[in-house]
């Protein structure tokens, strides 16, 4: 039941006796600059692409407002895909956290800018809701052993329809500025807060995922899962836990969402799903080539939403964000694969 | 032989056919020519010479042994076979009188009469015996509709040739692996079959395998189509033979000891048809018992090639790792005597689960218990059991004086109680293979070094690592390697080790070395009775014999699930132990 995620999974070397003792212990220094050059790949490319559009447009692209808005706005991007990078780490796939987002942005919109509740008891049944999505995709996994693939991918659409029931199909206007200046307004060196918060997230993240016992365990959840249960590891615990946390991260991102536009509309958060895909696949084949990984998960984010931006300011039309996404998504994965057959040629 | 060289220039597709000069004689009679030939075969990675100058001959009709320590360099053999590797240049590889000139590929090797069954047997598990035994065959004939019964009753009859007795509307994953693998053998010698019959047909495949590759019906009357002229007569007896050969691939190592004679007695079935096998295998004595001839690889060169008659294991072991074995002596066996005799680590009483009727035993401080019997036997099960792998019916357990119930036991309460658990399949359960070895240990470990925020103290978890891997004897002691990419000898002496990091009272283990070579496993029997020395109890199920006595000072043989036999001190020997292993079948 365990899709694979392309964490590098056990690839049965074939034969199993191998000269592999001499490639571990002399490998050749240019292999080692190979790796430099695998983990600094999407960082590079980064650079790269910053560079041509600086050429290209020098008086618009590299201007604090262009940053300022590439790193602000798409906070809700990197948040949301810190969230499914936790139960990918786990080996499972989590298709809902669009649909959370959504629903967590119109929660705010409804409530909030439509209902005049107060935004912070907004926030908190936002977030209670992301627990509650999150805990309910997590009981259909452990208790009926379905694949988290379908379970969430029902979940999505599900989500998608109850905002659109609680919404009535329209947008709701008038969220509080008490968020909107939190999220967006305020800028710390012209960039606004929420990129902020989107770092303090993926920090979070990184120390869980490299820095403790806890996302130690999860690294064997999603990589040997069998290894981790007969070591004493409470998978399907972990399992539920990283779907939880990705509801929260989600809900997050819708909050984050809501403030940045200043209104919920009920059907834009579905298109953070596969830009979300597109990164957490692409920040596996860097910093930490063939591993979810949260910092390449950020540098890969702001990536792909500079490629969109630089080219949207090049006049392209609005066609060439699907392509670019998609593309990237196809072309992360292919690496990953590429970069996983060469690991086991290597043993050979 | 210098011949043929020669013949690795002609072009491919543009020879004449040349008409049949061969008679109709019978496979068994043509032994003067190989069905299988390398010649000079070289392969390099790097600065490292995987395979230098490799030669030798697989004749049809005869089981060849390929055998060597791991690194030696049999499976870069099977994957320049396979197409997996393209041997460097000068190398020549004559397959079934061909020269083979470019790299073979999947396909090719298989057009040119190669079959191979590797260690995971490549089947489905969710589908029949039929449909995997036909897997080829649905996919490549465009039949509209099967008619089930008519393909299980061939199947069947098929099975039934080769003496293997299963239904086969049985789902594959369902079978005892001993069977799987037989079905499996069955498939490949059967494909070698419609392989020839194919290549005699003009109509099968490019025109230039079909000009190329002669082959002959089943029927056994020789009739070539054609073939290049190779300039000797040396191949094409064996071209045209209809023949082929098995490649097994270390295809036992994975299997119970016990299942590996049913196993063989298929081979043999194969072997009778006229095919050739190349059978690579870790284990000396199997070789000797299957080979008629086997090549001996060390560091890549070939150290002997000649028939296995005369030879003894100890002959062979030498000539594989280069030096006198030095046999680790069961000393161990007076361990009982070693002052704190009787005080009991571990009791277990009337463990039942689905294989074991009714098994009571106790394990003492600083003793190894063997507990082995025939597949089936359920003598791996009480190591599962203990592990929380498992899940028992019935038992209870005193664990230095604490007593739990079996029946609910779990991993997790298996670490609490102090039992370390080295399950049977190390790739899946043992250890994740893309992670490194330092985290693979961690996972066993990290507890002890956490420190505020559940931070993993990295320096000092190293620290213990690198001892851990210096202390087991790892190779390479790198904590930052990936587990993959150590021999499977060494990824399983990491398992140990974590194991044994956890500092448990109890060490259960499944087969701890099977699939590792022959210097590895000495290494681990070796290991294994410091481990029971230090005051650890261990309990290893395992079905090779020589192992148990090696390593136990007691064995309980199992037989349909209770204990038929206990043999400690003098009657702890391997043929003691064979023969009450099989007379529990009886």
């Amino acid at each position: 039941m365990v899709v694979d995620t392309q964490q590098p999974e056990p690839q049965a070397a074939p034969g199993g006796d191998s000269g592999a003792r001499a490639a571990v212990t002399s490998r050749p220094r240019s292999e080692v600059a190979g790796d430099w050059l695998g983990r600094a790949s999407v960082p590079l490319a980064f650079g790269v692409v910053v560079l041509i559009f600086t050429i290209l447009r020098p008086a618009v692209f590299p201007t604090i407002g262009t940053f300022g808005s590439i790193f602000g706005s798409q906070a809700v991007l990197v948040v949301v895909t810190l969230g499914l990078l936790v139960p990918l780490r786990a080996g499972d796939y989590d298709l809902s956290v669009a649909g959370t987002l959504t629903l967590s942005s119109m929660i705010i919109g409804r409530l909030n800018g439509g209902g005049g509740i107060e935004i912070w008891i907004a926030v908190a049944i936002a977030l209670a809701v992301g627990v509650g999505v999150g805990l309910t995709n997590g009981f259909f996994v452990r208790v009926f052993g379905i694949n988290p693939f379908i379970v969430t991918l029902g979940m999505g659409t599900l989500l998608l329809g109850i905002t659109l029931l609680i919404s009535g199909d329209q947008t709701y206007a008038g969220i509080s500025p008490g968020l909107i200046d939190v999220v967006v307004t305020d800028r710390f060196l012209g960039i606004p807060l929420e990129f902020y918060y989107a770092v303090i997230v993926c920090i979070g993240v990184w120390y869980v995922f490299e820095h403790t016992t806890l996302g130690r365990r999860l690294l064997f959840v999603g990589s040997g899962r069998e290894v981790a249960r007969l070591s004493g590891v409470r998978v399907e615990r972990m399992r539920v836990g990283a779907l939880v946390v990705a509801g929260v991260l989600a809900a997050l991102a819708g909050i984050l969402f809501a403030g940045t536009s200043g209104a919920a509309n009920p059907t834009a958060g579905s298109d953070f799903l596969l830009p979300a895909y597109a990164a957490a696949f692409l920040g596996g084949t860097t910093i930490t080539p063939g591993r979810f990984n949260a910092w390449g998960t950020l540098v890969a984010a702001y990536f792909l939403v500079t490629g969109v931006t630089g080219l949207a300011i090049l006049g392209i039309q609005s066609w060439v964000q699907d392509v670019f996404y998609g593309g990237a998504l196809i072309v992360a994965v292919a690496f990953a694969q590429l970069s996983r057959r060469r690991a086991s040629q290597e043993i050979i | 032989m210098t011949g043929r060289h020669e013949t690795t220039q002609a072009p491919e597709g543009s020879s004449p056919p040349i008409r049949g000069r061969v008679g109709s004689l019978g496979s068994g009679a043509r032994s003067g020519a190989a069905v299988l030939e390398l010649l000079e075969v070289s392969k390099a990675f790097g600065s490292t010479q995987a395979l230098d100058r490799v030669s030798f001959q697989v004749m049809p009709g005869r089981v060849h042994g390929l055998v060597g320590q791991n690194g030696s360099g049999k499976s870069t053999v099977v994957k320049v076979l396979s197409g997996y590797h393209m041997p460097d240049p000068g190398s020549t590889v004559v397959v079934g009188g061909r020269v083979v000139t470019t790299a073979l590929s999947g396909g090719r090797s298989r057009t040119l009469g190669l079959r191979f069954v590797h260690q995971d047997l490549g089947v489905i598990p969710e589908l029949s015996v039929t449909e995997n035994l036909y897997v080829d065959r649905f996919s490549t004939e465009s039949q509209h509709l099967l008619r089930w019964r008519d393909e299980h009753a061939r199947a069947a009859a098929l099975l039934g040739a080769f003496g293997v007795d299963v239904d086969p509307r049985r789902r594959l994953g369902d079978l005892p692996a001993a069977l799987q693998a037989m079905v499996v053998i069955v498939r490949a010698a059967e494909g070698l079959r419609t392989t020839a019959v194919a290549r005699t047909s003009p109509s099968y495949g490019s025109p230039s395998v079909s000009a190329h590759v002669a082959g002959a019906g089943t029927d056994g009357m020789g009739r070539s189509d054609g073939r290049p002229d190779d300039g000797g007569s040396a191949g094409s007896a064996a071209q045209t033979s209809g023949v082929g050969v098995l490649v097994l691939d270390e295809a036992t190592a994975f299997l119970p000891f016990a299942a590996r004679a049913q196993l063989r007695a298929v081979v043999q079935e194969v072997v009778g048809l006229g095919h050739g096998v190349l059978f690579v295998s870790h284990f000396p004595e199997e070789v000797l018992d299957w080979a008629d001839d086997v090549t001996v690889l060390r560091d890549g060169r070939v150290v002997a090639d000649r028939p296995t008659a005369g030879m003894d294991e100890e002959q062979l072991v030498e000539l594989i790792i280069g030096r006198k074995l030095e046999l680790v002596s069961p000393t161990g066996g007076g361990s009982g005597h070693s002052g704190v005799e009787d005080s009991q680590v571990l009791e277990v009483h009337g463990l039942r689960s689905k294989e074991i009727g009714e098994l009571s035993f106790s394990v003492r401080r600083g003793e190894v218990l063997g507990i082995t019997g025939l597949v089936g036997s359920g003598h791996d099960q009480a190591c599962n059991v203990l592990g929380g792998a498992a899940h028992a019916e019935a038992g209870t357990l005193v664990l230095d004086g604490r007593r739990m119930s079996l029946s609910n036991m779990s991993p997790v309460l298996a670490r609490r109680a102090g039992i370390a658990f080295v399950p049977h399949d190390r790739q899946r359960q043992g250890a994740a293979v893309s992670l490194t070895v330092a985290e693979n240990i961690s996972l066993a470990i990290m507890d002890r070094h956490r420190g505020h925020l559940d931070r993993i103290r990295h320096r000092q978890l190293r620290r213990e690592v690198r001892q851990l891997l210096l202390e087991y004897g790892v190779q390479p002691p790198v904590p930052d390697a990936d587990l993959r990419s150590l021999s499977g000898g060494n990824q399983q002496k990491v398992v140990i080790a974590k194991a044994m990091a956890q500092r448990p009272r109890v060490l259960a283990l499944v087969e701890p070395t099977q699939g590792v070579d022959v210097g590895a496993r000495a290494d681990i029997i070796g290991k294994l009775r410091d481990v029971a020395r230090s005051g650890t109890a261990v309990v290893c199920a395992t079905t090779d014999a020589s192992q148990l006595e090696q390593l136990c000072d007691r064995v309980l043989v199992l037989r349909r699930g209770v204990v038929g036999a206990e043999l400690a001190g003098s009657t702890l020997i391997e043929d003691r132990i064979v023969e009450e292993t099989y007379r529990s079948s009886a």
